[in-house]
């Protein structure tokens, strides 16, 4: 099973002209998402204030798939594609509560010495949850929009 | 065109990055980039035609189909950004283009492409673009046709090992 991140609700905020969640949140959305993953291998945000090292994001994609009403409940996953020692490329699934799928994700997350900012290992530890997790995500399919160009249809 | 532009890309008005776009790293969090993005981008939507006016008048409109983000340089509290965009590519139904958001000092804090969508909110389902809409986005191809490709457009994601 990919990991699952808790349910959020859409702010009324992030609402736009076309009565749907606008583009833009879809990533904060997303984001909530990878903190929780994040920090079920040793890299929440406890870690990114007291160790002098964090996370940053270097990339992420999203397809969307269907617009999301006002008021929405959503949740996310996340599955580990690739694991270095120094980040990790993912992806995930953004559903609504009702079962469908509103967008889909996919990053790269690095690690950071504060000090820098610069990108730095992983701790042993945080290596191990992270290994362990992928050896965990590896035997799920990848899903075939994963490395996917976006482009015009003619 | 009246619009400022850098390069041939055309350039948004300045934004600045706000307080509760912060996080715990003490830099505009990952996701409100594409809060700049989007805002970034609408003088052009503007342009070619589009917009609540246009939505209200004719019940079509644009949805983003895909958006990926590029971070290259963290934004801090209160810096000042314009967001460049760059037309690749016009289809019937779509079109596909390319932004920076360029600090104050001149450097590029991160890219966006994005794939945008004409929808007829009936549906929702794709449509083709009317007549005037279609020269508008053909016009800005044909101004933007020489601007050289961005070699990142069509890179594939992945770690470097």
């Amino acid at each position: 099973m990919p990991y699952r991140a808790g349910n959020q609700v859409l702010k009324p905020e992030w609402i736009d002209f076309n009565g749907h969640l606008n583009m833009a949140y879809y990533v904060v959305l997303f984001d909530w998402g990878v903190d929780e993953a994040q920090a079920s291998v040793g890299l929440g945000v406890n870690y990114s204030e007291t160790s002098g090292f964090t996370t940053f994001s270097a990339e992420f994609h999203i397809r969307y798939v269907r617009e999301l009403p006002p008021g929405s409940t959503v949740y996310s996953t996340f599955r580990l594609l690739d694991v270095g020692p120094k980040a990790y490329h993912f992806c995930q699934e953004l559903y609504h509560e009702d079962g469908w799928l509103s967008a889909t994700g996919e990053g790269i997350s690095l690690h950071i010495d504060r000090s820098g900012p610069k990108v730095a290992p992983y701790p042993a530890h945080v290596m191990q949850n992270l290994e362990a997790m992928l050896a965990e995500h590896r035997t799920l399919p990848v899903p075939d929009w994963v490395g996917r160009q976006m482009g015009v249809r003619k | 065109m009246t619009e400022a532009q850098l390069d041939g890309k055309y350039l948004s008005d300045p934004m600045e990055v706000r307080p509760e776009w912060i996080d715990h790293n003490g830099h505009m969090n990952m996701a409100y980039y594409g809060v700049l993005f989007d805002k970034g981008s609408s003088h052009v939507y503007r342009r070619i035609g589009f917009g609540n006016e246009y939505r209200r008048a004719h019940r079509h409109t644009t949805f983003s189909g895909e958006f990926r983000v590029r971070y290259l340089r963290e934004l801090k509290l209160g810096d000042r950004v314009r967001c460049a965009f760059q037309m690749l590519d016009v289809g019937p139904k779509s079109f596909h283009y390319v932004q920076e958001l360029i600090h104050s000092d001149g450097w590029v804090a991160a890219t966006g492409e994005e794939l945008s969508l004409h929808i007829d909110q009936t549906g929702p389902r794709v449509a083709p673009y009317p007549p005037q809409i279609m020269s508008a986005l053909e016009a800005i191809m044909a101004e933007q046709a020489d601007l050289p490709r961005p070699e990142f457009i069509g890179q594939k994601m992945g770690l470097r090992k």
